[in-house]
């Protein structure tokens, strides 16, 4: 009940290109997961891959069930969006409300057209008149109103202005998540969520670098910011990743004692975005 | 953790919408996204009421009078009418063969051209209910929608010969003789016969029955391409089609593909045609065109009907299972 998602070993090759390497991971309910890889690291394939949608090999569970054989019945307990500025475009928006629910017992069509009266979008116009952020919302306003154990959002703000972001991420955190839901988002625009997540897994060339609880960073990962004439004995150290920036110095170090570094300067906790540029750097060496 | 999982929400358990009801939209989308399924058949009534409202009788390239050999009585009265009847649906079947075609072709193409495929899988609908809902379209939807527009048709076509009657009797008599004008009246007559319109929707239900029978391997064929090209759906379609044929010219010198091809397209409009072959006959109400009995028993007899069902059942499973299957590379 509390593993929502299992993976043990999950492999996928398009041709020669492996695409998911022997990768593992859960994921327990409740959480916000998310999945941070450049572009064509395996992100969209690791989601096509729970959702039934691509064959794989490996273990996979996706709330108990197989999701390549049984996709059907996992369809009624996730709700997924793998291109948000995708939809019908010949459809009406007051269509696809109607249709979505018709067919989707966890819809709420109700709290659907209340996240649309936010909008601009105008409930009889078809799909490819709107534009591309509309478009968006309207497929968003469409997931938050599915009562689903588990949103998978593929790039969800893609195209979206910062304000259109901003106010997706708010909604999505003060109106749909609980702790009965568990989000899985996947994206390469690191900061903006940062705050939001409770678990973060990178993913790079089709192979896991780094699955830890955002609660553990700290704990494990250190950043260290000095001065030129400290940088030769942090360097000792073995840092995972260093960078110069206006005379001062960066370096990330994974599981090193703090009291170690504390002497040669300022230690804080990274951010996801400099954890993700180390990791990603380090796996390439 | 468990504990507060517990006291969540109904999200738990599986709640399922009924199927039908499923069903039901999944039909209603179609027709949302196909509006070509009412504008076909409305063109093509549209046609043949503006040839009745405005027609009107010219010798014109037609100088022979017939008139003299004309025998006016009620039972050839009543085979003219309910042939006339009946001719009027042939348009409206041929118009069915090439949507119908077209609309399978398309189907579960577009969807996947636009990328949209993934909204649609995204819900709890199957692959296997999707499909359906194509087929239900296709051969039911479709099918049902010419009979209407052909009925509708057809009752409209003789309210304006009932108006027009005197015109054109006297328009025939001036080119053909009294003899014809008389014949036009007796037409005209025999289209006011209950009978008459029984016997009609009659042959037309059971026209569209064989229509969708005879047509399920093209419908399955079409789903089957449309939910495995890459690209092209119609080009890959006819190709295959006419590779087939060519193949076996050539290494049989036969053209039994082909014939086949010909007999599941057109066997519900030639079997439209075998339905008013037969003579009018007298019963208990007067005289009404008959339909051939033997011939349609031998249309739904024929193993060459019943294999095709089997092969259309087959691509629509392999359309089931291309759509299902089939990774999407986006």
């Amino acid at each position: 009940m509390g593993t929502l998602i299992e993976a043990t070993g999950l492999s996928k090759s398009y041709g020669s290109a492996r695409a998911l390497d022997d990768v593992s991971f859960s994921v327990e309910a409740g959480r916000i997961d998310k999945q941070i890889g450049p572009n064509g690291a395996g992100k969209t394939t690791a989601l096509k891959a729970l959702l039934g949608l691509t064959h794989y090999d490996g273990y996979l569970r996706v709330a108990g069930l197989d999701p390549y054989r049984q996709r059907d019945a996992l369809m009624q307990d996730v709700c997924f969006i793998a291109d948000v500025a995708v939809l019908p475009r010949w459809i009406r928006v007051h269509q696809v409300v109607a249709f979505v629910e018709g067919v989707h017992p966890r819809f709420r069509a109700e709290r659907c057209r209340e996240f649309l009266a936010r909008t601009n979008i105008p409930p009889k116009a078809q799909v490819k008149t709107l534009s591309k952020g509309m478009v968006t919302q309207l497929h968003l306003a469409i997931a938050m109103a599915i009562d689903a154990k588990l949103l998978v959002l593929d790039e969800p703000t893609l195209g979206l202005d910062i304000l259109a972001r901003k106010s997706f991420y708010d909604a999505l955190i003060n109106d749909y998540f609980d702790e009965s839901r568990t989000l899985l988002i996947t994206t390469h625009q690191v900061e903006e969520v940062e705050h939001l997540l409770t678990d973060l897994l990178f993913i790079n060339r089709g192979k896991l670098v780094l699955d830890t609880p955002m609660d553990r960073i700290g704990e494990r990962f250190v950043q260290l910011i000095t001065t030129a004439d400290h940088a030769a004995p942090a360097r000792a150290l073995g840092p995972i990743h260093e960078q110069q920036a206006l005379g001062r110095f960066a370096f990330i170090f994974d599981g090193k004692d703090a009291a170690a570094l504390a002497p040669l300067g300022e230690l804080r906790t990274p951010g996801v975005a400099d954890l993700f540029v180390a990791t990603l750097q380090g796996g390439q060496q | 953790m468990n504990a507060v999982l517990e006291s969540g929400k109904a999200v738990a358990g599986s709640v399922q919408a009924p199927r039908l009801q499923v069903f039901k939209w999944l039909v209603r989308r179609e027709l949302w996204e196909h509006r070509g399924i009412w504008i076909a058949p409305a063109i093509c009534a549209a046609i043949i009421l503006f040839s009745a409202a405005v027609g009107h009788v010219s010798l014109d390239g037609n100088p022979e009078p017939r008139g003299p050999g004309l025998v006016v009585n009620a039972p050839a009265a009543a085979q003219w009418a309910g042939t006339a009847l009946l001719g009027m649906a042939v348009p409206f079947y041929i118009t069915l063969l090439f949507t119908q075609f077209f609309y399978a072709l398309n189907s579960l193409f577009d969807d996947r051209k636009d990328r949209s495929v993934l909204f649609w899988k995204s819900l709890p609908a199957s692959d296997l209910e999707t499909v359906l809902s194509k087929v239900f379209v296709a051969s039911v939807v479709l099918p049902v929608v010419a009979l209407l527009f052909t009925v509708v048709t057809q009752a409209v076509f003789a309210l304006l010969a009932a108006v027009r009657v005197g015109e054109i009797a006297t328009q025939l008599g001036t080119a053909f003789g009294p003899n014809a004008a008389a014949a036009a009246r007796a037409f005209v007559g025999a289209l006011a016969s209950p009978q008459l319109w029984l016997a009609d929707v009659l042959t037309l239900l059971w026209v569209a029955v064989g229509f969708a029978l005879w047509t399920l391997p093209l419908v399955g064929y079409g789903l089957l391409v449309s939910a495995a090209t890459a690209r092209a759906p119609f080009v890959f379609a006819a190709l295959l089609l006419g590779g087939v044929g060519l193949a076996e010219s050539l290494l049989f010198h036969s053209d039994w593909f082909v014939g086949q091809l010909f007999q599941h397209a057109l066997g519900a409009i030639v079997g439209l045609s075998h339905a008013t072959a037969g003579p009018a006959a007298m019963n208990a109400h007067g005289y009404v065109p008959s339909v051939s009995g033997e011939r349609l028993l031998a249309a739904v007899t024929s193993p060459d009907l019943w294999g095709g069902v089997v092969l259309g059942v087959l691509f629509i499973g392999g359309a089931v299972w291309a759509r299902r299957y089939r990774d999407e590379n986006t």
